[in-house]
């Protein structure tokens, strides 16, 4: 319980921080002031100035928008299409099963990061061309855990019941098997955010995510590695925030791994 | 290859020499053939064969990832041998928190983190570029750290799960001292998720990892694909997609025939 409430402190502080970063940042992220850049943290910047003279602090509250938005939109997209592909395989079993499994299989042969880099690379950065490079292969991992799941609770007894009576597949899927699910969606869901993000500051990072003008935690990182000798701030300001927020994410998944699904819990914890 | 402004003549003769005027299926064919003589064209920037690059490449990305992976062997399967056997002690809290820690700081992170205080404060260790083998720990821990988590865990997890086997009893009984009954019979038989997780990770840093290879400039694959794709080097980008997916399933088909080294009761019996 303990990892939930750290967890959720965290995830929740940081989406009030995304959602209310205009009111609350104390300066405007592009704002320049050449003369003093690269100044260290202080009580006007509590975080210091970057390379063009621009408000870390402000920059970082921000770059929370993006991503967890990004992150939000793609974990989103994936347990959609992850849960309409794994049902279908699973439920149908056989043939069905077969073929879509090893078109899962293929899209989960290759590294995920490498594949979204290249799109990105290919389609320019925006931010819908990231959503959807990441989302391309993230799916893959709650497909095979649905199909898994779904092969495992179709032979239940309530299901065979509705059978019974006459439901049709996609109405004893949507009833009798997805709410069994919801629990450890929420969790490999909690995961695949944590997963998002790192993979998200990578792109921008490389500058291969959105365009340059949304201030990301990732390009953020990458302008400070430039000058981390004389501002280190500029670098660790970001990275903490990453690593707050993946932190956040991680623990709440762990958490509730623990109370949803004590059998696995007591495994893989 | 061509500005604009070429003349027809000249387009028409890099066209014939590149074999685009013959037809697709023919042009798929020869493409075919000269693959399985692992000859991939020419880099369309630095107008060297492809193999090559990718044989200049390889070796660094090869010793980063098994330096990676001896660091993470090292300090991942104790601690999680540890936490397992003694959870309340300090042992599992480390293993907690450096489980939770590895698995949530970014590569974009530690990699600055680490080049500030080894490199620039206490000037200990070479930040960048392959120059002997102190310029390898740098990059090396970097990617240790996560990977080490990961086997934290899961080491825990699975030895946590042999230790209330009966032949664990059983070896306590006979008056095994605690290191043997641990490290000997209960790691072995955890052995096999490891063995999981380490084969399908070495799968991602053999094909390079291109956010620490970037940041420490390692002259490695994961370098060689990033600055191949921002250059449009179409030839160089195709043959490292096509090793990169070659060294993830023999990899993995190596952690399946790992598993009946260190577990004989998964080798195929003899039919």
């Amino acid at each position: 319980m303990k990892k939930i409430s750290f967890g959720l402190v965290i995830v929740i502080g940081m989406a009030l921080i995304a959602l209310t970063a205009p009111w609350i940042a104390p300066a405007d992220p592009h704002g320049m002031s050449l003369a003093d850049r690269l100044q260290g943290p202080g009580l006007q910047h509590w975080f210091g100035l970057d390379e063009n003279g621009s408000d870390v602090l402000s920059k970082v509250i921000f770059g929370a928008r993006v991503s967890l938005g990004v992150s939000f939109s793609v974990v989103g997209i994936s347990v959609i299409i992850g849960l309409l592909i794994g049902s279908w395989a699973g439920y149908a079993g056989g043939w069905t099963d077969h073929v879509i499994m090893r078109f899962v299989d293929m899209f989960y042969a290759f590294p995920g990061f490498l594949i979204a880099l290249a799109f990105v690379a290919m389609l320019g950065p925006s931010l819908g061309n990231l959503i959807f490079a990441l989302s391309f292969t993230s799916w893959t991992g709650f497909a095979r855990l649905v199909r898994g799941e779904v092969l495992h609770l179709k032979e239940r007894e309530h299901v065979q019941a509705a059978r019974a009576v006459g439901a049709g597949a996609w109405r004893i899927t949507a009833l009798h098997i997805w709410p069994n699910l919801l629990g450890l969606l929420i969790v490999q869901a909690t995961f695949a955010m944590a997963a998002t993000i790192i993979a998200e500051s990578g792109l921008s990072f490389l500058g291969l995510g959105v365009p340059p003008s949304l201030p990301t935690w990732g390009s953020l990182l990458s302008s400070g590695r430039r000058v981390l000798s004389e501002a280190p701030h500029v670098s660790f300001a970001p990275g903490f925030a990453i690593m707050l927020l993946v932190l956040g994410f991680n623990l709440l998944g762990d958490g509730l791994r623990d109370v949803l699904d004590p059998r696995r819990g007591l495994i893989s914890s | 290859m061509l500005g604009e402004q070429e003349a027809q003549a000249d387009r028409d003769s890099l066209r014939r020499e590149l074999g685009l005027d013959k037809p697709l299926p023919e042009q798929y064919v020869k493409y075919l053939g000269q693959l399985t003589r692992f000859e991939f064209g020419r880099s369309l920037v630095t107008r060297e064969p492809v193999g090559a690059e990718i044989r200049n490449h390889f070796p660094a990305t090869l010793q980063l990832s098994i330096v990676a992976l001896i660091f993470a062997l090292l300090w991942g399967m104790p601690l999680g041998v540890m936490a397992a056997v003694r959870p309340r002690s300090g042992w599992g809290w480390s293993a907690e928190i450096m489980g939770l820690l590895g698995m949530s700081v970014p590569a974009v992170f530690l990699g600055p983190v680490l080049v500030y205080v080894f490199a620039i404060q206490m000037d200990l260790l070479p930040v960048s570029e392959r120059d002997g083998f102190l310029s390898v720990i740098l990059p090396g821990l970097s990617l240790a750290l996560p990977l080490g988590a990961v086997i934290t865990r899961m080491t825990r997890a699975s030895v946590r799960e042999v230790l209330n086997e009966d032949y664990i009893r059983t070896a306590r009984s006979k008056g095994l001292g605690e290191r043997g009954i641990y490290f000997k019979h209960a790691l072995r038989n955890a052995l096999i998720p490891i063995v999981t997780i380490v084969s399908l990770q070495l799968g991602a840093l053999l094909t390079g990892t291109v956010i620490t290879e970037t940041i420490f400039d390692w002259p490695g694959i994961g370098t060689l694909l990033f600055s191949a794709i921002q250059r449009r080097d179409y030839p160089v980008v195709q043959a490292c997609i096509l090793m990169v997916a070659c060294i993830y399933v023999l990899v993995n088909v190596l952690g399946d025939v790992m598993y009946g080294v260190v577990n004989p009761r998964v080798r195929m019996d003899s039919r």
